[in-house]
């Protein structure tokens, strides 16, 4: 009550500060159908739960999907490269050859290439058991974002209903062995780039809507940039586009009802207690529609059909970014849309290709730099 | 939550002030509460400052005073209320003045000629503001100035040729002795007139033609025109009305003071619109009362006397004036326009509604109400040329009946229902239907009553309103909402009314309120007589007569149950909850073939729902910070329908899977071994075939026998 009437002090004496409201699907972000009308490279039924999808030194696709990690070339089709014991979520493929493996719960593990084995299972005795996204630099270090330290990755809405920041940023060295935290009480790092020069990281940061720019390297600090301050919906992974710029992925959108929700403490302390996490109110990969889900005034069904503007549970975006973040373009799939919840992205010799998690396709979001 | 605090809850949130206060401001009335408390305010402050301001010869001394004030500020808020001003009220009051007392004292004509030419005077005089500013359409304020200076200067001019003759020049005449200080029952003669002329101003503006004109004009001058109000006419007769006015506070003022001096009607223009707007007479026009206008008139003379009384007098007094014009101004700027807006902020209000533990539907669940595909294959007829069919039913001659958002009837026939027409044209949104003994088509219509239509496609009013519940604020006795009837052997007519607080476009936000805003009525065609027989139901809506007549069903929809309600019989009066506790929001209920009953769930209740119904707080906070697009409901893009018992035992459950084709059914209708499904925002009848129903039965012949 008392934190409400601050706001609206606060509303009275500065009307124009930054207030992180849901900024308007506007400008470079205009709804479109471009990620329904997407060549799509594996369908429903092709794939189950696609999570992270790359590109490796020969050019084929590696997916990860559940406990195991795809291959996929269009001479080969797919094919099972290796099975684990927990679900697959980030991979990236390095460059001696081998993957690295994100592990739900359990931490991060390489797959083939000389370092075949090796694990990072905890780093300064806190367990990683939501590593949310990894990638290498040219010096052979890899960065990876933890999102949380209470939650596994498939637990993520938990995550974000309690409003936690426990997500880190950390650097191992498979070779040496050795490895740091970079940053700390993050809200759900979810996404992980480094820049070209290799000094600097580009980190998505899922609750708090932002991506920041920060030091690699633990004995350099600097300020920490926001690079994008405030999304209207919760990135995910990044990558860097072949042509320039890069390719962000949205993997769930901020709505009126969900930011409501996430202020009234009491309705959702309630909720997360009493209900079904599947029939919260809150962002969804899967189009699923079941009746027992909250549905919002403009979700009615009129006249036979759901409106693309409904306020949307799941949804599709993909944003395209220019060399100094600005958002130049977007792809949607809308409320009635079918490619929902994008969670990976690769580019590689300019083709691009995303993993819809939600919706369980894998599709061709650019074809020879279109 | 711990059942202490739960019943805290309930407690707290079964009345609410703050909905009595929402629904005491949407009252018109209530606009002119604050000048109202003002003209108290200030009446009491002069009794109590005042030593014997009260007494009698002091009131009947303000009292005739008052007169020609309330001539002039009936004058001003006239033209206030087209939308115009009139500053030369002072200077023709003072002309009509000077005139009656030439007329009377210098040539010595008679009193029933003296009031005639004054009044005609008046009228000329603001025939020349109205020509002005009706007719050639210069603006009121400035018009109205210069001849406020010409009339002025034309009374200063004149009036000393006559000033000497008028002071000794005297008629005898028991008239005006009686109109300047006679009374009647001791009331001042002068105020019998004004109310005389208040009462049929008050008649004239808010009852008539013409004064609907004013006001439509004062309001949006532009709409007016497009209606075809004669705007330059309206116009030009408002300010021939002031001027008449005007005079008639002169001629008052001349039979009770005999004199005209320089300074008479001095000011009193600004007095006068002080006044008005002080009563909430609106300067932007169209808003304004007679009433207004002479709590205002109260409220400045009051006080202004009452100034004089305490010695305050000249300079201050004016200050004093233009401070209280100032505060008028400003609440008729901030009170007037933002008032709605006050209104919507906290019309709604949130109730406690706990719905229990919610019977599983899921698909393995192995409950009655497991989810199923049963509908999915439904047929549809009409698919894309209807518009919201919310009730479906047949008649004898098996052709189905549909209401639409149109407010039509649509009537399909042929063997598969493939030719369609609209059979009635009746406004509204038409909901429930029922046939009745004579095979007219009796009707729930959204926003209008109930209404039949005869076999021929006649059109017929039964019922508009029923009888007002005298504790209610909001007036209830207009049908707002009827939803869904059925018909007793006897004739009569059983309706539900959803809800006395929302329109039909806004149904959904009484779900949000989860109160009991409804009531069960009943009409008897022998009496012509609408009743209501149950009050405060949560959103009651489907009512049907059981097979033996002596009861009816009745759906609670927010509330999630079957009421029964005894109409006949031995246990005639009772109430009782048939099923408690449904899976989703119970819609229309209709009789089946085999002796039980079908009932339609519009929405299935989520878990997220329902806990928001147990928080009041939370969804008050949700309608004024979410936008509407964004609120949470029931998931309406199910299509279910069960069947249950007399004894209130669910038997079976038809599910749409995925609402695609059916979501929101909202009625359905067995005929001859087929159901037949609507819904309230769709696009289609829908229609299946059941195996094991009785093939020839129908409604009409269940209802009242083989024809």
């Amino acid at each position: 009550m008392a934190a409400r009437w601050m706001e609206m002090i606060r509303d009275i004496v500065s009307p124009d500060r930054e207030t992180h409201a849901i900024p308007s699907m506007d400008g470079p972000l205009r709804p479109n159908n471009r990620l329904d009308d997407c060549e799509v490279i594996l369908g429903e039924g092709e794939i189950i739960k696609p999570d992270d999808v790359t590109f490796g030194n020969d050019g084929a696709l590696y997916i990860s999907s559940q406990n195991s990690v795809f291959r996929h070339t269009t001479d080969t089709g797919l094919v099972e490269f290796a099975i684990f014991d927990s679900a697959v979520g980030a991979i990236t493929c390095l460059s001696n050859g081998g993957i690295a493996v994100c592990l739900d719960g359990t931490g991060v593990q390489i797959k083939g290439g000389p370092m075949e084995g090796a694990r990072l299972d905890s780093v300064d005795g806190v367990p990683i058991v939501c590593p949310t996204a990894v990638t290498e630099s040219d010096d052979g270090h890899l960065y990876i974002c933890q999102g949380s330290s209470q939650h596994s990755a498939s637990d993520w809405v938990h995550d974000l209903m309690e409003k936690n920041r426990s997500g880190r940023v950390l650097r191992w060295h498979p070779e040496q062995g050795t490895s740091e935290v970079l940053a700390d009480n993050l809200a759900y790092p979810n996404g992980i780039l480094v820049e070209e020069d290799g000094q600097k990281l580009v980190v998505c940061e899922s609750w708090s809507h932002s991506l920041f720019r920060m030091s690699s390297d633990p004995k350099v600090t600097f300020k920490r940039e926001v690079l994008i301050p405030n999304l209207p919906g919760y990135p995910g992974r990044i990558c860097a586009r072949e042509n320039g710029g890069f390719w962000l992925a949205l993997f769930g959108m901020r709505t009126e009802m969900l930011e409501f929700v996430l202020e009234e403490d009491d309705y959702r302390q309630e909720m997360m207690e009493t209900i079904d996490p599947e029939y919260w109110v809150r962002p969804k990969l899967e189009p699923e529609r079941h009746f027992l889900e909250p549905l919002q005034g403009g979700g009615f069904r009129v006249l036979g059909i759901i409106k693309p503007w409904a306020p949307p549970r799941s949804y599709g975006l993909v944003v395209r970014l220019d060399e100094d973040f600005e958002i130049v373009g977007s792809m949607h799939s809308r409320a009635d849309g079918k490619v929902h919840g994008v969670t990976g992205l690769a580019s590689w010799s300019g083709k691009a290709v995303a993993a819809a998690k939600g919706s369980e396709m894998v599709i061709c979001i650019e074809q020879g730099g279109q | 939550m711990s059942s202490i605090t739960e019943t805290i809850q309930k407690v707290r949130y079964k009345w609410s002030f703050q909905r009595a206060v929402a629904e005491l401001l949407a009252k018109r009335w209530m606009e002119s509460i604050i000048p109202f408390l003002m003209m108290c305010m200030v009446l009491i402050f002069c009794a109590v400052a005042i030593p014997g301001y009260l007494s009698f010869s002091n009131l009947s001394d303000t009292f005739s005073q008052f007169a020609e004030f309330g001539f002039v500020v009936l004058a001003m808020t006239l033209v206030l209320m087209v939308g115009g001003i009139d500053l030369s009220v002072g200077a023709m009051f003072a002309l009509a003045d000077f005139v009656a007392l030439v007329l009377f004292n210098v040539f010595e004509i008679p009193v029933w000629g003296v009031i005639p030419l004054v009044i005609l005077t008046g009228a000329l005089m603001g025939a020349i503001n109205g020509v002005l500013i009706g007719y050639l359409k210069l603006g009121a304020f400035l018009t109205t100035l210069v001849t406020l200076l010409l009339f002025r200067a034309t009374f200063d001019l004149i009036t000393p040729i006559y000033a000497v003759e008028i002071a000794t020049g005297y008629q005898e005449s028991e008239v005006w002795d009686f109109i300047g200080d006679g009374t009647l029952f001791g009331i001042p003669a002068n105020i019998i007139i004004l109310i005389i002329v208040a009462v049929i101003a008050h008649i004239l503006l808010s009852r008539s033609r013409p004064g609907w004109h004013v006001a439509a004009i004062g309001s949006n001058r532009k709409a007016a025109r497009h209606a075809g109000i004669r705007i330059d006419f309206t116009i030009f007769c408002t300010y021939v009305l002031s001027g008449i006015l005007s005079a008639t506070a002169g001629l008052v003022y001349a039979t009770r003071l005999n004199s005209s001096s320089s300074n008479t009607g001095d000011g009193l223009e600004v007095m006068a619109l002080t006044a008005a707007v002080l009563g909430g007479v609106s300067l932007a026009g169209g808003k304004g009362s007679v009433g207004r206008a002479l709590i205002g008139a109260t409220t400045i003379l009051v006080l202004i006397n009452g100034l004089v009384r305490l010695g305050v007098t000249g300079g201050p007094t004016l200050v004093m004036q233009g401070m209280i014009m100032l505060i008028a101004v400003g609440i008729d700027v901030k009170w007037l326009k933002n008032k709605n807006k006050a209104i919507s902020k906290i019309y709604v209000v949130p109730a406690f509604l706990d719905l229990g533990e919610r019977p599983d539907a899921r698909i393995n669940s192995h409950t009655v109400f497991e989810q199923n595909s049963k509908l999915n294959n439904a047929r549809a007829i009409g698919l894309g040329t209807i518009d919201g069919p919310e009730d479906v039913i047949l008649d004898r001659q098996n052709r189905l009946y549909a209401g639409t958002r149109e407010g039509w009837i649509v009537r399909f026939s042929g063997d598969n229902h493939e030719h369609q027409e609209v059979f009635a044209r009746i406004g509204g949104r038409p909901l429930g239907m029922a046939f009745d003994a004579e095979d007219n088509l009796i009707i729930c219509i959204g926003g209008m009553g109930v209404y039949g239509v005869h076999p021929d496609g006649e059109v017929y009013k039964i019922t508009d309103e029923t009888n007002r519940t005298p504790w209610k604020i909001n007036d209830d006795s207009r049908l707002r909402l009827a939803d869904d009837l059925d018909i007793a052997p006897d004739g009569k007519i059983y309706f539900s009314e959803a809800t006395i607080r929302y329109e039909m476009h806004s149904w959904a936000m009484d779900g949000l309120e989860g109160r009991g805003n409804g009531r069960l009525v009943c009409y008897d065609p022998a009496k012509k007589q609408t009743r209501t027989i149950l009050r405060d139901l949560v959103f009651p809506n489907g009512v049907c007569i059981a097979h033996d007549g002596q009861s009816l069903f009745f759906a609670q929809t927010w509330a999630c149950n079957i009421m029964q309600y005894w109409i006949a019989g031995p246990n005639k009066g009772k109430l009782e909850v048939a099923i408690e506790n449904l899976p989703g929001n119970p819609d229309n209920i209709n009789r089946a073939s085999d002796g039980n009953y079908w009932l339609a769930l519009t929405g299935m209740r989520t878990p997220a729902f329902d806990l928001a119904m147990k928080k009041p707080g939370f969804r008050t906070r949700m309608v004024k910070r979410v936008p509407p697009d964004e609120w949470i409901y029931s998931n309406i893009n199910n299509g279910c329908v069960i069947k249950f018992s007399g004894d209130g035992e669910v038997l079976e459950t038809y599910w749409d899977k995925g609402g695609e084709s059916h979501p929101a059914i909202t009625s359905m209708r067995e005929h001859r071994g087929k159901l037949y499904l609507g819904g309230l925002m769709n696009n289609r009848i829908g229609v299946i075939d059941l195996p094991d129903a009785d093939p020839n039965w129908t409604g009409p012949e269940n209802y009242w026998g083989p024809k």
